[in-house]
């Protein structure tokens, strides 16, 4: 069974559309829960409108992809306009960034308010490539990441996710203490880095911003790593995000202590049936080795 | 090497169309199929989706429509342009076709003309005189070529998809391809519905990463980078957006 339950809800299978990925209109939203997610993830809505950096935006390596969106989002107010009346059966996320606790807490209780069909808020607080934001904030440091959930759960009771990054030192240090302010899931994690890619003809950095987050395969090893170390560390469940493309991807995160998987990057590589293909195989691999229940692998790969 | 890769190549020649359109052919020749397009990358400038109006060589023809497409002035022959592409799908083409091109919609109507190898019919729509493009090259690649203005200061007097219905009952085809303003587009595939004639369409939508995973550039639930930019007339009017509304770089909807 790949079938599996988050905050109380039912997931089909353990994938969820990372965030930043066809996040921008239910229409799209529900798109991706057809062609197979778990779950999905809005684009993180900040309390103004942002256009986001300059393109290009996003641009391929040899081994993932690095991209500078720059949170481009239309504002918490027209967002949750947009995402309003969710009637699909996969849970809906609603993403966040805020510049300070305050924004975070500000945004958590608009949403709180507006009585949004939502099965968790996810607080995006280790974007590598925006100024004011993430880590150019230093919003994944551990004292900084205890004040944001703290502030965050006295406005709301959705249940709260918080993206760390696998970038910084001390991505253990911060699960513990999103876990001890009352974060309910940690996911780790956003994309690493920064990184660049420079076009050696025009002798310039290709991405607009100069530099941004690797996602995709590269990532994968550190990230994987980094949940393995918060599942010796905390309780809550763990979102795996970074570089999962195939079903043995996602096993391999299950198997670090992953509950469930944020997909993205796999959508450039293998489209929108990423979710669908990688749940299938990740089902097959499971029935080839004898286990009815996903359940049963997470944390497998600790003593 | 993905339709993903930065490619660089040397400006050949620039030719100015009309006061607000200019022709950047340049030394690449690229495979491409008539409705694809392109994600230009002027360094400092960002990055744009632009069409392709011819493949060998590679021809680019810009309207200078906003800051982007002003820093195009500038460029010269010798000067360096980078792209990406071709992206997303094409037109899939049938024996004999009526092409409705409006404004800059004559980029990649050109060099479907041209590649198709079909009978080609046209109608050339632009506000006036002065902001008519092409209209050379459609005659030679044209059975018949009706240009339609706005104001009258060139040709038949209205828009183009009424030019559009005087060819549709003079000749018979198997399609009518469109590139253009989308009201004008939908116009048109009205008619074509209540014509019974299959119509494909090449639409935009505000662009970020031109490859599907970025969620900016949705008409419905379809992606008009990766899905599109080319859809069926009966894809186009099955959502409620198509001719009313799109989206800003924030994602916010905007009323066209």
């Amino acid at each position: 069974m790949i079938e599996i339950k988050l905050f109380g809800k039912k997931m089909k299978n353990p994938t969820i559309l990372a965030s930043g990925i066809l996040g921008v209109t239910k229409q799209s939203l529900e798109r991706v829960a057809k062609e197979g997610a778990g779950a999905v993830t809005t684009k993180s809505l900040t309390t103004e409108p942002r256009k986001g950096h300059e393109g290009p935006n996003i641009v391929e390596t040899d081994c993932g992809l690095i991209n500078a969106m720059g949170y481009p989002n239309p504002g918490i107010k027209d967002g949750l306009t947009e995402f309003s009346d969710w009637k699909m059966k996969e849970p809906l996320i609603i993403s966040t960034a805020g510049k300070d606790r305050d924004e975070f807490s500000e945004l958590a209780s608009t949403i709180e308010k507006s009585k949004i069909k939502c099965a968790a808020l996810e607080a995006a607080i280790s974007c590598p490539h925006t100024p004011g934001y993430g880590l150019m904030a230093g919003q994944s440091d551990p004292e900084s990441v205890s004040k944001t959930v703290k502030a965050i759960k006295k406005k709301t009771k959705i249940p709260l996710i918080v993206k760390l990054s696998p970038s910084t030192p001390g991505e253990v240090a911060a699960a513990k203490e999103a876990e001890k302010a009352g974060a309910d899931a940690i996911n780790m994690g956003n994309t690493l880095g920064p990184g660049m890619k420079i076009d050696i003809e025009r002798k310039k950095p290709v991405i607009g911003f100069g530099c941004g987050g690797l996602s995709g395969p590269a990532m994968k090893p550190v990230a994987l790593r980094c949940v393995y170390d918060i599942y010796e560390s905390v309780k809550i469940p763990i979102i795996g995000t970074g570089g999962i493309t195939t079903g043995e991807d996602l096993i391999e995160y299950v198997m670090a202590g992953a509950t469930a998987v944020g997909v993205g990057t796999a959508v450039h590589y293998r489209g929108l049936s990423s979710f669908r293909r990688i749940s299938d195989e990740a089902k097959t691999w499971l029935e080839d080795h004898g286990y009815s229940n996903i359940k049963d692998i997470i944390g497998a790969a600790h003593d | 090497m993905t339709e993903y890769s930065m490619l660089t190549a040397r400006i050949a020649k620039v030719q100015k169309e009309n006061y607000r359109m200019t022709t950047y052919e340049l030394d690449y020749k690229l495979e491409a199929e008539p409705g694809q397009f392109l994600m230009l990358w002027l360094p400092g400038k960002g990055e744009k989706p632009m069409g392709i109006a011819d493949t060998e060589p590679l021809t680019l023809s810009v309207a200078h429509v906003g800051d982007f497409t002003e820093e195009m002035r500038n460029l010269k022959e010798g000067d360096l342009l980078s792209f990406r592409g071709p992206m997303g799908n094409g037109f899939k083409t049938k024996k004999s076709m009526l092409l409705v091109a409006g404004g800059s919609g004559v980029v990649p109507m050109h060099l479907l003309a041209k590649k198709s190898g079909a009978r080609i019919f046209t109608v050339l729509g632009a506000r006036n005189k002065d902001e008519l493009a092409y209209e050379k090259r459609f005659k030679k690649l044209s059975e018949e070529l009706l240009v339609a203005t706005d104001d009258g200061s060139k040709g038949f007097k209205g828009n183009a998809v009424e030019a559009a219905k005087k060819l549709l009952e003079k000749h018979a085809v198997d399609l009518v391809c469109s590139c253009g303003p989308e009201r004008m587009m939908k116009a048109l595939a009205e008619l074509c519905k209540k014509k019974n004639v299959p119509c494909q369409l090449s639409l935009e939508r505000y662009m970020k990463c031109g490859t599907g995973i970025c969620g900016s550039c949705m008409l419905g639930d379809k992606r008009v980078c990766k899905d599109g930019p080319v859809f069926t007339g009966e894809e186009a009017l099955s959502s409620k957006e198509f001719g009313n509304m799109k989206r800003d770089a924030s994602g916010r909807p905007v009323r066209l």
